[in-house]
């Protein structure tokens, strides 16, 4: 009895939670004019008719903003993954000059806003061509700018026994095959809530792909979603509504492929 | 084998670096960029007149466009980094903002052909007597009425106009009449119908230099307080219905819940394909019956060319082939507001009975019985009127008095402006 009442708690919770969603898929099935009519999930007409429109209409199919946004997350996942790796094992275990303010500073990077640097990045990428190019999104996350995930991963690397380097050590290993051969697979659940948060935070991020690209064929899913609105003029909301479906069904994809190692990634990290 | 490894790495990065610089390397001349905002409508319509530009023999170019917000943070960014697009949109919200700090290029010697101009658009661009950017429309503010739906209520619309003490008996009659319906949208937050207002009440908003706020307190407490007896007299509707209903899709008028709407005379083609009957453009309401002194005619979009553009020349042929040449004329049509030229407003017309022409015919209308239009829009615009629909907003959940939220709103203006 208890269980079951615990399951119909659980259940509307979830449901209230799913609404928005919901509604939202309910919406894309909707003409442009009935979207903000009715509030109820079942449309009285359902149409397809705003994922043919929604794929088309801004001239470039949205085929072309979901291939750019997966080539610049992919990227990005692979240079986190990689590099904040590197930059965290020689944080937690190695000895250097500078060490502790160099840690300093990089926790200062996770404190300044993105609008501080902002111009100062664009007159760099500007000044070395990337303008209009992937290379502002993607080259930074080869050089482990993402302090937020490097600091995650000198938590997780602490708490790997330094007596497995040891013993490593002892067996002919040196700093870089201690890093390949002990900290990497210890660090796999890090590494996976890395790759994941990067890529969800990637696929969503707007602004850099605002400022930074402008050629139609370059641009990427958010910004081209933010086409369909416009405070100046009349919104396509219907097109809006059902390419933003389908803009989840990637991260969709992600987490239902990834779930178990990101429960145990989270659980490991201790990430909420 | 520590060693060894170090290097390659090394190795490794300097390959990446280098293999990540070459894309960028493209040599030649740079294509014309173009930047602009709108809704797709807009971006379509530049996009053929610019193929169409190409192809009779005008240079490279390069388009960008972004949503309205969107498009002022990036070309903030893109100016500062020294990077602005050649040709750009501007809009007259932020025109003093770039102009007074060297980013446009003086256009006064270009030779772009404005000569088909109507005269207040020409000098729509120009600050401290240079001419920094040409107007795209003619454009001036507007009331849309739904007449079919006044009918219905038995009320009636004043041909030659009425005063805003008529407007809100109007209204109070129109919501006391059809159940759960409005007989005006809240207003108050409109910075720019109170710009039309200020002027019936005898001063320009902005002192000359632009470094003064010249309304008196006094006019905008007024302002405020017949918008909150609108609201208490249930003739407009409470603020948290106003701030639900900001898009045009679920505007009170689209949701036959109110039967006009404010706004620039060219939106109203944005307004029509979502309400059933014809909707009608008139002039706002005034302080005396039929006397229009208080509105005005403008240029509120330019065409601007950057002071770093590298090929002013092709952008000035541009944007002269955008203003003048018979086909984009038909091409971006109203798209950008009412054309600011007689021939250009006789080229697009064509279309008799539609909201566009409703909305060209309006201009005609009302161009010779207008006041002298203000000078363009002080530094600091931008966050005024952000500021004004702020304040507005805290009066309309009752978080501030039109008494305070006037003072207020002075203080900013005081603040932001003549820095």
């Amino acid at each position: 009895m208890k269980r079951v009442l615990a399951h119909l708690g659980l259940s509307a919770g979830a449901l209230i939670m799913l609404y928005p969603l919901l509604w939202m898929v309910s919406a894309s099935l909707r003409k442009n004019t009935d979207i903000f009519d009715h509030p109820g999930l079942i449309p009285e007409h359902p149409t397809l008719g705003n994922y043919a429109l929604g794929w088309s209409s801004t001239g470039t199919s949205f085929g072309v903003y979901i291939m750019n946004s997966l080539i610049i997350c992919a990227a990005v996942v692979i240079g986190n993954v990689i590099t904040c790796s590197l930059t965290a094992y020689a944080f937690a275990r190695m000895r250097f000059v500078g060490r502790k303010a160099l840690f300093a500073v990089m926790l200062g990077t996770i404190m300044l806003p993105a609008h501080v640097t902002l111009i100062a990045q664009y007159s760099i990428f500007r000044n070395l061509n990337w303008i209009d190019t992937f290379w502002p999104m993607i080259v930074p996350s080869f050089l482990a700018t993402d302090a937020f995930f490097v600091f995650l991963m000198v938590q997780f690397i602490r708490s790997i026994p330094v007596e497995l380097d040891d013993a490593a050590r002892i067996d002919g290993c040196g700093y870089w095959g201690i890093y390949r051969r002990i900290i990497l697979p210890l660090l796999s659940p890090a590494l996976v809530t890395t790759a994941i948060f990067s890529f969800i935070w990637t696929w969503n991020n707007f602004f850099s792909q605002l400022i930074y690209l402008s050629t139609r064929t370059r641009l990427t899913v958010p910004v081209a979603l933010r086409g369909f609105l416009d405070a100046t003029g009349s919104s396509e909301w219907g097109g809006l509504f059902a390419m933003s479906v389908v803009t989840l069904v990637p991260v969709v994809v992600v987490f239902v492929v990834f779930q178990r190692r990101i429960l145990a990634g989270m659980a490991h990290t201790g990430l909420k | 084998m520590t060693k060894l490894t170090r290097r390659t790495l090394l190795g490794l990065g300097a390959a990446t670096a280098a293999a990540t610089v070459l894309p960028g390397c493209s040599g030649g001349k740079k294509p014309l960029r173009v930047s602009w905002y709108g809704p797709d409508p807009v971006t379509k319509a530049l996009n053929t007149a610019l193929t169409a530009w190409k192809s009779s023999g005008g240079v490279e170019y390069s388009a960008e466009s972004a949503p309205f917000d969107d498009y002022w943070d990036k070309l903030a960014t893109q100016t500062s980094g020294n990077n602005a697009p050649d040709v750009l949109r501007m809009s007259m919200s932020y025109f003093s903002d770039y102009a007074g700090r060297s980013a446009l290029k003086d256009l006064g010697s270009l030779g772009i052909d404005t000569s088909g101009l109507d005269k207040d658009v020409a000098g729509s661009g120009v600050a401290d007597g240079k001419n920094y950017g040409i107007g795209q429309s003619s454009i001036s503010y507007a009331m849309y009425v739904d007449e079919a739906a006044v009918k219905r209520a038995g009320g009636t619309v004043p041909a030659q106009g009425w005063t805003w003490d008529r407007f809100a008996e109007f209204a109070r009659d129109y919501s006391g009449s059809i159940q759960g319906s409005y007989g005006s949208t809240d207003q108050a937050g409109n910075f720019q119908l109170f710009e039309v207002y200020a002027r019936q009440h005898g001063t320009e908003l902005f002192s000359d230099d632009g470094g003064k706020f010249a309304t008196s307190k006094d006019t905008v407490q007024e302002w405020f307080q017949y918008w909150a007896d609108l609201r208490t007299a249930k003739a407009a509707p409470p603020q948290n219905v106003s701030a639900e209903t900001t898009a045009i899709e679920k505007s009170l008028v689209a949701k036959g819940k109110a039967p006009l709407q404010f706004g620039w005379v060219q939106q109203v083609t944005f307004y029509q394909p979502v309400v059933k009957s014809p909707l009608s453009v008139l002039p706002v309401p005034q302080d005396t019956a039929g006397d229009l002194k208080g509105q005005f005619i403008k240029g509120l979009d330019l065409w601007c060319i950057s002071a770093a553009s590298k090929h002013p020349e092709d952008a000035a042929k541009l944007i002269g082939y955008l203003l003048n040449d018979e086909k984009a004329i038909k091409t971006i049509g109203i798209l950008l507001g009412v054309p600011p030229s007689k021939k250009a407003r006789d080229l697009v017309s064509a279309d008799a009975g539609s909201a566009g022409a409703r909305a060209i015919k309006y201009v005609e209308d009302i161009a010779g019985k207008v006041g002298p239009s203000p000078k363009p829009w002080p530094k600091g615009y931008g966050e005024l009127l952000t500021g004004f629909g702020r304040i507005a907003e805290n009066i309309g959940f009752g978080k501030t008095k039109p008494d305070a939220g006037a003072q207020e709103f002075v203080d900013l203006a005081g603040k932001t402006l003549g820095q």
